[in-house]
């Protein structure tokens, strides 16, 4: 079964084409790129008829409309108050779908024994994961475009005023939530329980933000053997303080080179997640 | 082979990934300071919720929350004021400043220390602590972490000349007059700077007027009619360096520069 789904099957131009449903498309041929849009296309609708997903956003619409309660205590600092508590908002709730969506993105359909249904067909695995994760990507990014515009509308209101960095901070909590995707999608194929790869994951968000504060013990520590252990902990543990531009919203966007360095950085974090995932995902017997 | 291949692919990616940190640090300046500022951190109130602001990575809006605790604090009762009468009067024994709003200090270091880079509250705690509980030093020690913390922000040492212009003989009461001194410094450094506005100079040389060194002023004053390119600052500062000429102030020396330097000006004029 593992390795009919490793190796695709030449296609029967005999055989009839099924254009009804998005995973026929799949099974009938077409390229890896063709395949890999059609499974996202199907995980983006998944997720959006998931009832989680719509009492998240409703949560988010409550907690947005919250910062003006918050803002109000904040006497002249209103505005401010309310572009933070937003920002936080999108970030944390983005975060939380899309770790939670991460985590049962293949695990559910493992236990509801549906994977079958499309890795019997000549789907590779790693068309499969890609597939999966961007279709949940592309999902929690209309979640946050979402929220972001409905932030947008309330600041309009207040009379907050925008500044570049304010957009560059969405496109970077969405790079975060990118990474942080990835990484829960990685932790779930390995430990095979969605508890603990939430666990993993949860961790790895907190010590992602403690990047800079381990780059200072390093330096610190006399212990040759411990100053390498926190260094590549440092190269290791992604550092979200990089994508984490809305708490330096007052220093603007820094230059160029740092955004091509970052967005670089985010990719490739991305991508060595979703390759061991893959790699992970076809050592799996099914 | 396959598992050879998958682990040389590994590794070209952690190269890349391990490259690609390295290059992101070089262009990234992390703009708060060492953790070691954190264990100073006045977390005696919600440590709780300051630690886990940072750690989620939601630094300003935890000073945000702190800031409205600040607020709440300030504009509600003194709740330290109703502990028992005998040890209120033990405590101003031992301390004859203003007590009221003990904690106000501490509240917005909390406030400051989780980002530094909000300008309000170093403005607001100054002008409360300075003018209204008349705690000089308080309000001193916190506009020095201001410009600690942002040189160029000028708002920040023009509260600290408003301070000296206005509460001079207080702050030398409570401080000491080396430290009167020591505060001057720190608008001087700063009208050196070439974007400093010309307010702050006019302020600077109020300052000097004040404590009649006539001299210094009178040369802060010169070089604004020879380089402001506002016509109030101008006015201000030629009124000024007049009323110095006419009241005798100045030296004949002076005197003689001061009317080659004007003659020169109005000729470029």
């Amino acid at each position: 079964m593992s390795r009919s789904s490793e190796k695709p099957e030449a296609h029967d131009p005999h055989t009839p084409i099924n254009t009804r449903g998005i995973v026929s498309f799949v099974t009938n041929g077409g390229v890896g790129v063709n395949k890999i849009f059609a499974i996202s296309l199907y995980t983006l609708y998944e997720n959006i008829r998931n009832k989680i997903f719509y009492v998240l956003i409703l949560f988010a619409a409550v907690m947005l409309a919250s910062s003006i309660l918050f803002g109000a205590l904040g006497g002249d600092q209103e505005t401010r108050i309310i572009t933070n508590l937003g920002l936080g908002v999108i970030e944390t709730l983005g975060i939380l779908v899309a770790v939670f969506a991460s985590v049962t993105l293949v695990l559910e359909e493992m236990e509801s024994k549906t994977i079958y249904m499309v890795l019997v067909r000549p789907i590779r695995r790693h068309e499969y994961v890609l597939g999966r994760y961007l279709g949940m990507l592309a999902a929690v990014g209309l979640s946050v475009v979402s929220m972001a515009l409905a932030h947008v509308v309330l600041l309009q209101i207040k009379g907050g005023d925008f500044s570049a960095a304010y957009f560059a901070s969405i496109f970077l909590i969405l790079l975060k939530i990118a990474v942080l995707s990835a990484m829960a999608l990685f932790w779930s194929l390995f430990s095979t329980s969605a508890i603990s790869s939430v666990a993993f994951t949860v961790f790895f968000w907190i010590a992602g933000h403690l990047g800079e504060e381990m780059r200072f013990l390093a330096g610190r520590i006399g212990n040759p053997a411990l100053k390498i252990l926190m260094k590549l902990t440092y190269y290791l543990i992604p550092n979200l303080h990089y994508f984490n531009l809305k708490d330096r919203l007052d220093q603007g966007i820094g230059p160029a080179a740092f955004w091509f360095w970052a967005l670089g950085y985010g990719l490739l974090y991305i991508a060595v997640c979703l390759y061991l995932s893959s790699l992970l995902f076809k050592k799996k017997e099914f | 082979m396959s598992t050879a291949r998958s682990g040389l692919t590994f590794l070209i990616l952690l190269v890349a990934l391990i490259t690609a940190h390295m290059g992101t640090r070089r262009h990234y300046k992390h703009p708060f300071e060492p953790p070691t500022t954190l264990t100073a951190l006045p977390v005696w109130r919600n440590p709780a919720l300051d630690v886990g602001g940072i750690l989620l990575g939601m630094r300003r809006l935890t000073a945000d929350l702190a800031w409205i605790e600040v607020l709440q604090y300030y504009g509600g009762a003194e709740m330290e004021f109703l502990e028992d009468e005998a040890k209120k009067v033990r405590r101003l024994k031992e301390d004859p400043r203003d007590l009221r709003y003990i904690h106000l200090l501490p509240l917005i270091q909390r406030v400051i220390r989780l980002d530094p880079y909000d300008h309000y509250p170093f403005l607001f705690g100054a002008a409360a602590l300075g003018w209204q509980i008349k705690r000089y030093d308080e309000a001193v020690q916190l506009i020095k972490e201001g410009i600690r913390m942002d040189p160029t922000f000028w708002p920040y040492q023009l509260y600290l000349g408003a301070l000296l212009y206005t509460r001079e003989k207080e702050i030398r009461g409570s401080m000491g007059s080396n430290e009167t001194e020591t505060l001057i410094k720190y608008i001087e450094r700063a009208v050196e700077h070439p974007e400093c506005p010309d307010d702050l100079k006019i302020l600077l040389g109020s300052l000097y007027t004040k404590r009649k060194q006539y001299e210094k002023a009178a040369g802060i004053y010169l070089g604004l009619v020879q380089k402001t390119k506002r016509e109030g600052i101008r006015q201000i500062s030629e009124e000024r360096l007049m009323r110095f000429v006419r009241s005798g102030f100045l030296s004949r020396a002076f005197i003689t520069e001061l009317d080659k330097v004007l003659a020169e000006t109005t000729r470029q004029k």
